[in-house]
């Protein structure tokens, strides 16, 4: 259980047990949470897992007949139980358990038919057939909580089916070893979507060409360059991304004790979304491939777009619908882009050192390319064509006014006063880049290896986001609470200058009413790039010399291990890619440990 | 050759396989199979119970909260915006409906059209799953016409709040979601369709019940026939209301309450339909207007104006009147946790019935059929009869004095009454300052408007 919460807690709290070691639940007769409690609490899980697989080949001269089966449950029974002494005795607590019961079955198949023709110059294949996917979950928990004397007692299950069929295509040629070619077609249809549903047609084609590639006639020679390659792609995908049974009627029996005369009564509980269909992506990309000296190092560049429309989104929708929310395909088109550029460089063979690098860059952008009649839509004041996906509208924060001791913002109407008009700041809580780079060393029995991950993006300050949970100074007495210490830097009076504004108790106050504009502001914006050593791993190949005078045939390391080791980052708060100071940021972890490969000689 | 006519044989083979699986196979394979633990197969529901149950269904969730729509919002909130009841805690939600001038953000206004739409969406997902699903002629008949009453009822409902209002029959929530409001004459057209449907498909006798069960909670067919009538009067079709009515009247299976103390028990012939309360058994109005605890300030008190309309030795006084903490307050409900489950909400019952008939004599100038009528409610409350030789506007008069009386603090008769034969500016203007003709409609809920930017709000708000 995430106790990060718990950084609310008052430092100054009184003991949490009492003389004699028990849980204390009230201090002067005010009631309190005990935070030490959680750790009586008892978790217990039982995971059984079957996975099979067959696959049966036939091989008949350039025809191949290949047919794969495969099934898998995944069966989870899990217990949370909490003693009555975990609770506090001031609502005369009975020892609870929580149970449920998962229950994961899927199965899949194919049957695909290839044939292949190749000669001098020329290589041809083509593939077709047909594969399908079920899932069956169950999840069974009680709807409350049930005393030790109904253990097995389980209610409310629930049950999602789902079922996809497809049939596909594909088809490849090569010239020369130097044009290579591929189509590829493909038809879905799936219970996700509506019963009338014609399915989803998509294919893609794509096209290679070599255009640098040294002699193979003088094969001592470095060649500086040594593959050279340039590759185009488009094609068009589906996606049936939406909740299982979307389409129909939801519907639940009462919780309430329902009068006897009407047991059994049943009611709906969400819409049928009638016209929700499939998410369709067009995608097309150009890449570029260069080797280097005797491709020891290799280059890849690529340049993508991706152009998603009829996307489903959860809606809101107005009360003479009967439901609060809906599902329906958005009428919007979002466009991503990017280019990602990966670099390789292999392991060269000097017999002493070693040194592998893999670094990968990518720029991810986005952009809202489309809404039709925004304007009319529930998205009409949150979401920006021509922005980006996350851009939101803010106020224009421009720090705390050392005379009135207010925070302050760009008053871009003139009036005088902020309003709903002057929230014309457009803020991008996003990231521009993200990198990911690894390094090997190899020298003799030893081995070091590292990854380094790299982001640069703008989040949201979560320390100031504070004022979101409960504002300094607004807490009343007798309230138990904590507030981190860089609240301290707030103005107090004329002059001051102050990263927070004047503490305020009331909630009429000037001060006040700043509070919800604030925590709508750019203030609030802050740069939440990071580096971070990722992780960090030693080891030591045991020498096989070691184990034959054992008589084993078999080989083995030992390691130490890092993970999370080192964060770089100008963000002021808890961790930089979580944003949030109710979630326990990545932990630092360290292990020690010994890997060994039977039969591997 | 050989092997080539192989590879062909081998080929088709394989492709007449394939064939064969996709055109059996997937259908079947990406249809998901109906399980128990959905409750309602996909295309429909499965069998008689499980309509009942749907049906039933919509019964509870009239009564899942108080004051909520159907169990007590219309005796409470139109009945402070009327000359009826007065709240007593200075709660601004509760007093802007006493003093009409509603905002579009009173919380109490989003609570009945939230509810009232989800009923309607609750109803026409169950007439949908009727027709397509497995239910025998008869029980789907029967379930049918009790949904499309339901749904003719709440749209009346609506109406007397709202004015115009989106008048919704069909389940696609994409276009419910981008309608406009319907006119009131469309809206009555719609109801009035409703209920001849529901009248020509109910039985015309209530379905039998175990005898330990509460009866009349299922409408029959004079139900539907009580709601026309209701209806034809707020047109002044008054010979049609007046047909309705005594058809209404003449059947065996209702019959006056002797008494007005036991009229709103669950076994009296005067219900024609009364709705279940849920958990223990106290109806909404109950929950709302007895005070508490004895002495206790009630939370609504019925305005001096009413409780001087009473004539002297008027039974109804005391049975549906009581005095706490000195102030008087509705009690034609009176069970609060004690004697539960002998009260049900009386959603229609035969009084107003009379009061209809009454009230279209007198407009179509059948005066002494006017008064008889009142003289029936009159007797049993001990009254003396009216007198004969009355002008017909002095029957109109006493006929709508008794209905304020007799319908005092129910459903919101008295705000309906007062609007439709246009005394409301008359009655409201002299006794609240803030008074404005607008506010003879509710407001639109604010946020509605954003949701659905084809309603437009009432104007005054």
């Amino acid at each position: 259980m995430d106790q990060t919460s718990l950084l609310y807690f008052p430092p100054t709290a009184p003991p949490m047990r009492d003389s004699a070691r028990n849980l204390v639940y009230s201090i002067n007769g005010v009631p309190v949470n005990n935070p030490l409690a959680f750790d009586q609490y008892r978790y217990d899980a039982l995971t059984r897992t079957l996975v099979c697989n067959v696959q049966v080949l036939y091989n008949v001269g350039r025809w191949e007949l290949q047919i794969n089966s495969g099934y898998s449950s995944i069966d989870t029974r899990e217990s949370t139980t909490i003693p009555a002494t975990a609770q506090n005795p001031l609502f005369a607590p009975a020892d609870l358990r929580y149970l449920a019961r998962t229950n994961l079955k899927g199965g899949e198949g194919s049957i695909k038919l290839s044939w292949r023709w190749g000669g001098e110059r020329m290589n041809f294949s083509a593939t077709g057939g047909l594969d399908w996917y079920i899932q069956h979950d169950r999840i069974e928990a009680p709807g409350d909580t049930v005393g030790t004397a109904q253990l097995e007692s389980l209610s409310g299950s629930t049950v999602a089916d789902y079922r996809d069929l497809g049939s596909f295509f594909s088809g490849g040629a090569s010239f020369d070893q130097r044009f290579f070619m591929n189509v590829t077609g493909r038809w879905d249809k799936s219970s996700r979507m509506a019963r009338d549903d014609g399915g989803f047609y998509s294919g893609g084609a794509g096209l290679s060409y070599v255009f640098f590639r040294p002699k193979a006639t003088d094969p001592d020679k470095t060649h500086v360059l040594t593959m050279g390659r340039l590759h185009v792609s488009c094609g068009i995908t589906g996606s049936d991304a939406v909740q299982n049974y979307a389409h129909y009627t939801g519907w639940s029996t009462f919780s309430g004790a329902l009068p006897a005369q009407l047991a059994g009564a049943f009611y709906p509980t969400s819409p049928s979304n009638v016209s929700l269909t499939w998410e369709r992506i067009v995608k097309s990309s150009v890449g570029l491939t260069l080797g280097f000296i005797n491709d020891q190092l290799n280059m890849d560049l690529v340049y993508y777009r991706q152009r998603a429309s009829d996307l489903p989104v959860p809606y809101t929708l107005p009360a003479t619908t009967g439901f609060s929310t809906g599902y329906r395909t958005w009428p919007a088109v979002i466009m991503n882009t990017g280019y990602e550029l990966s670099i390789q460089k292999q392991a060269k063979a000097w017999n002493f050192f070693q040194w592998m690098s893999r670094l990968s860059l990518s720029f991810p952008r986005n952009k809202l390319q489309s809404y039709p009649n925004i304007e009319n839509s529930y998205y009409a004041t949150t979401r920006i064509v021509g922005e980006p996906r996350e851009a939101v509208r803010l106020y224009h924060y421009i720090g705390v006014d050392p005379q009135t001791g207010l925070f302050a913002f760009e008053d871009y109407d003139g009036d005088g006063k902020i309003t709903e008009k002057d929230r014309q700041f457009i803020g991008k809580p996003m990231v521009k880049m993200f990198s990911a780079w690894t390094n090997a060393f190899h020298t003799g029995k030893w081995r070091l290896e590292m990854t380094l991950e790299g982001v640069v993006q703008t989040g949201i300050d979560y320390q100031r986001d504070i004022y979101n949970v409960s504002p300094p100074g607004s807490l009343g007495p007798g309230l138990f609470n904590n507030e981190t210490v860089k609240v301290l830097d707030h103005w107090r009076k004329p002059g001051d200058k102050a990263r927070y504004q004047q503490f305020t108790s009331l909630p009429t106050t000037e001060a006040a009413q700043r509070i919800p504009l604030f925590t709508s502001s750019s203030g609030i914006l802050e740069n939440a790039s990071f580096l971070r050593l990722r992780t960090l791993t030693l080891s030591y190949e045991i020498p096989t010399a070691f184990f034959h005078k054992l008589n084993l045939k078999m080989g083995g390391q030992f390691y130490i291990q890092g993970q999370n080791l080192l964060t770089l980052t100008p963000y002021a708060d808890v961790d930089p890619a979580l944003q949030s100071g109710m979630v326990c940021p990545l932990v630092k972890s360290y292990g020690v440990g010994v890997k060994l490969n039977f039969n591997s000689i | 050759m050989n092997t080539i006519r192989r590879y062909i044989s081998l080929g088709s083979v394989a492709c007449i396989g394939l064939c064969m699986i996709l055109v059996t196979g997937c259908k079947k394979l990406v249809s998901i199979p109906d399980r128990e633990e959905r409750l309602v197969p996909t295309n429909g529901f499965a069998n008689d119970g499980q309509a009942m149950d749907a049906v039933n269904g919509i019964l509870a969730r009239c009564m899942q909260t108080n004051a909520s729509f159907m169990n007590g919002a219309f005796s409470i909130f139109p009945g402070m915006s009327a000359d009826e009841l007065q709240p007593t805690a200075n709660n601004d939600v509760l007093v802007q409906f006493a003093d009409n001038r509603l905002t579009s953000d009173n919380t109490r206004i989003s609570i009945m059209y939230n509810t009232a739409y989800n009923l309607v969406a609750q109803i026409n997902i169950v007439l949908e799953n009727l027709n397509s699903g497995k239910v025998t002629r008869a029980t789907r008949d029967r379930l049918m016409g009790e949904c499309i009453f339901f749904r003719a009822f709440i749209n009346l409902q609506l109406t007397c709040l709202f004015g115009d209002v989106p008048l919704v029959t069909i389940t696609n929530v994409d276009v419910i979601a981008a309608m406009s409001r319907t006119g009131i004459d469309s809206i009555y057209r719609q109801v009035i369709d409703d209920l001849r449907t529901a009248d020509s498909l109910l039985p015309a006798s209530y379905i039998v019940m175990q005898k330990d069960l509460v009866a009349r909670t299922h409408p029959d067919k004079w139900v539907a026939h009580a709601l026309l009538s209701r209806i034809y009067l707020y047109e002044g079709h008054w010979v049609e209301a007046e047909r309705m009515a005594t058809d209404v009247l003449e059947s065996s299976e209702l019959g006056l309450a002797s008494s007005p103390d036991s009229v709103f028990l669950n076994d009296s012939r005067e219900i024609l339909w009364q709705l279940i309360p849920f958990d223990d058994g106290v109806v909404g109005e109950a929950d709302y207007f007895l005070p508490k605890s004895t002495g206790a300030m009630p939370a609504y008190i019925i305005r001096p104006t009413l409780m001087n309309a009473f004539e002297p030795g008027d039974r109804r006084k005391a049975a549906w009147t009581g005095l706490s903490g000195g102030m008087p307050y509705p009690r034609k409900y009176k069970a609060l946790m004690t004697d539960k489950k002998r009260e049900c909400n009386v959603v229609m019952r035969l009084a107003e019935q009379i009061l209809i008939r009454a009230e279209a004599r007198a407009e179509e100038g059948d005066l002494p059929g006017a008064i008889a009528d009142v003289d029936v409610l009159r007797s049993r409350a001990g009254l003396p009869a009216l007198q004969a030789g009355l002008s017909s506007q002095a029957v109109l008069e006493a006929v709508w004095n008794e209905r304020r009386i007799e319908l005092m603090c129910e459903w919101g008769h008295r705000w309906m009454d007062l609007k439709r034969t246009g005394r409301a500016a008359s009655t409201l203007g002299s006794l609240k300052p803030a008074w404005r003709l607008t506010d003879a409609l509710y407001p639109l809920p604010a946020g509605e408007l954003k949701k659905d930017t084809n309603l437009v709000q009432n104007t005054g708000y």
